[in-house]
């Protein structure tokens, strides 16, 4: 096709009689910032859910890559180079901050059992290599020397970057996040736009959804407008913000905001 | 008694990293010991074959076993897998009980474990079998829950959406996890079939399944070592109740209460805890 890392076709979705999405289309280009915003059930995460493999069950097609992972289970579409983050923080409160991270390397260690048992050697290079890249990736987001801490005793505003570095710890070529700004406050919102045009600098790809129209009109390269699951516009940030039927759904009087 | 200690032990070593760490439950594992003791057994006495390989093909076929029941199993969640797996040792249980293989009275005759000609016919030499055994899979078990797999594991058991997306295969995960507990099962099944000399039935119906999880709970699970300690502990229990011994069952009863009430952890989290409050 053409630079573009992540196309979606047609993509209807229903829940019972609900219509969830309406025949959207989607080009993603490679190494971009590609906004989805809309008001609440727009369909933004179903969207997300739709592309990371978690809901199957939908009409048409997705391309990651020039490859179609339309239906693919989500780890293997995460294996891909797909990572992504959750609304509502899903982190394993089981582990630690460091492990948490570490989960995210299992897609290109692919560690397995007789390395484990038998080759003692090369079972304890690849832990100090999953160690050694996860507190890279907790330093990433800023929040190195918590590598021990429980996930729970961090504020919300660190579990949500803790979410990102577990995301890139899978050394995604393309990364979803989910409303990464809900909930933090000025100071963390400045070093999450950081974090996400560090991560570009890295040539990774960010699609997000995001409620926060001052975040989303500085770092957005392109702009996607869904409301009641139909594309009502697309474009960079200004002709975004003059769309009249966009404004007229979604922003109103938010636009002075931006 | 050590010995037996040593052979639950074992046991439940494997079964942790599959509850305490996978967070799936099997109430079917008396099966899977029952299926590596038998095929031992039956290997050795009827067919003469020397005891390493009787014990490596009793493991193989458990495994091949755990592994065609645990597809379509492990696929159910919380009680229903429980009962599911329950199941399971039920069929093993009525099989082992047909005239086929030994009928109530079992299999008896089964020659000592040797090993290159060297015998395994005491106590003594049994005990430091056992126990080398022992020793040696649970660093083996610590290796693979302190490291990448077992973080796998871990993640399944908080979230497996979160943890596919994390580019984890969930149901290899619980498989290979199944599998790999259920080699030890029969490892322990096959050392316990050698050391009796005689296996019968009775020695592997549900009541099997419910001590591992005590013992499991008793001693930690997700520790590894948690399962071992309370394994000593339940074998320990009869020897200083004296002729108290009608207690046991009360006891455990109480115990296992008690436990998941007031020390979720076990003993091993317990202690944790302890220590990390000074």
């Amino acid at each position: 096709m053409n630079d573009s890392i992540l196309n979606g076709r047609s993509i209807s979705k229903y829940f019972g009689g609900l219509q969830a999405l309406h025949r959207v289309d989607f080009d993603v280009e490679s190494g971009v910032i590609f906004s989805i915003i809309g008001p609440n059930g727009a369909g933004k995460t179903t969207l997300f859910n739709l592309i990371s493999g978690f809901d199957r069950d939908y009409e048409g097609k997705v391309v990651f890559e020039n490859e179609a992972i339309t239906h693919n289970l989500p780890h293997a579409i995460a294996v891909k180079g797909v990572a992504r983050t959750f609304q509502n923080v899903r982190l394993f409160k089981n582990l630690t901050v460091l492990e948490n991270v570490a989960v995210g390397c299992h897609g290109w260690v692919s560690p397995r059992y007789a390395r484990a048992i038998f080759n003692l050697k090369a079972s304890r290079r690849e832990e100090r290599t999953i160690k050694e890249f996860a507190s890279e990736m907790l330093a990433f987001v800023g929040l190195e020397g918590k590598d021990n801490d429980e996930v729970e005793s961090l504020a919300l505003g660190e579990q949500k970057l803790l979410e990102i570095a577990r995301a890139l710890a899978a050394k995604p070529r393309l990364l979803l996040l989910d409303e990464p700004g809900a909930g933090l406050n000025d100071r963390e919102m400045d070093n999450l736009q950081e974090i996400i045009f560090k991560t570009k600098e890295h040539k990774i790809t960010q699609v997000i959804v995001e409620h926060n129209m001052k975040l989303i009109m500085t770092i957005s390269d392109q702009i996607m407008v869904l409301n009641f699951g139909t594309k009502i516009a697309e474009g960079d940030p200004q002709s975004i913000l003059n769309n009249e039927k966009v404004i007229e759904v979604y922003l109103g009087k938010e636009k002075d905001l931006a | 008694m050590l010995i037996y200690a040593g052979i639950y032990g074992l046991i439940v070593v494997g079964y942790d990293l599959l509850l305490g760490y996978c967070g799936q439950i099997s109430l079917g594992h008396n099966g899977l010991f029952a299926i590596g003791a038998y095929a031992t057994a039956i290997a050795t006495t009827w067919f003469g074959w020397p005891s390493l390989l009787a014990i490596a093909g009793g493991i193989f076929i458990t495994c091949l076993i755990a592994f065609v029941v645990g597809i379509p199993t492990l696929k159910l969640k919380g009680y229903y897998l429980a009962i599911a797996t329950m199941g399971f040792g039920f069929i093993v249980e009525a099989l082992i009980r047909t005239q086929y293989l030994g009928g109530s009275s079992g299999i008896s005759g089964i020659p000592p474990l040797s090993i290159l000609g060297y015998s395994f016919d005491t106590d003594l030499s049994y005990y430091y079998l056992v126990w080398t055994v022992v020793f040696l899979l649970v660093i083996v078990c610590l290796r693979i829950g302190e490291t990448a797999l077992g973080r796998s594991m871990k993640a399944v058991h908080t979230d497996e959406e979160a943890a596919a997306c994390m580019g984890i295969n969930v149901a290899r995960t619980k498989i290979q996890a199944f599998v790999f507990s259920a080699a030890l099962a029969a490892l322990a099944g096959s050392l316990y079939a050698h050391y009796g000399a005689i296996i019968s039935p009775n020695s592997f119906n549900i009541m099997l399944s419910v001590k591992l999880l005590l013992m499991l709970f008793l001693g930690g699970a997700g520790s590894i070592y948690g399962g071992l300690i309370g394994a000593l502990i339940l074998f320990a229990l009869p020897e200083f109740l004296g002729h108290l011994e009608r207690l046991e069952l009360l006891l455990e009863g109480l115990a296992f209460m008690l436990i998941l009430i007031f020390l979720p952890g076990g003993l091993v989290g317990g202690l944790n805890k302890l220590l990390r409050l000074k």
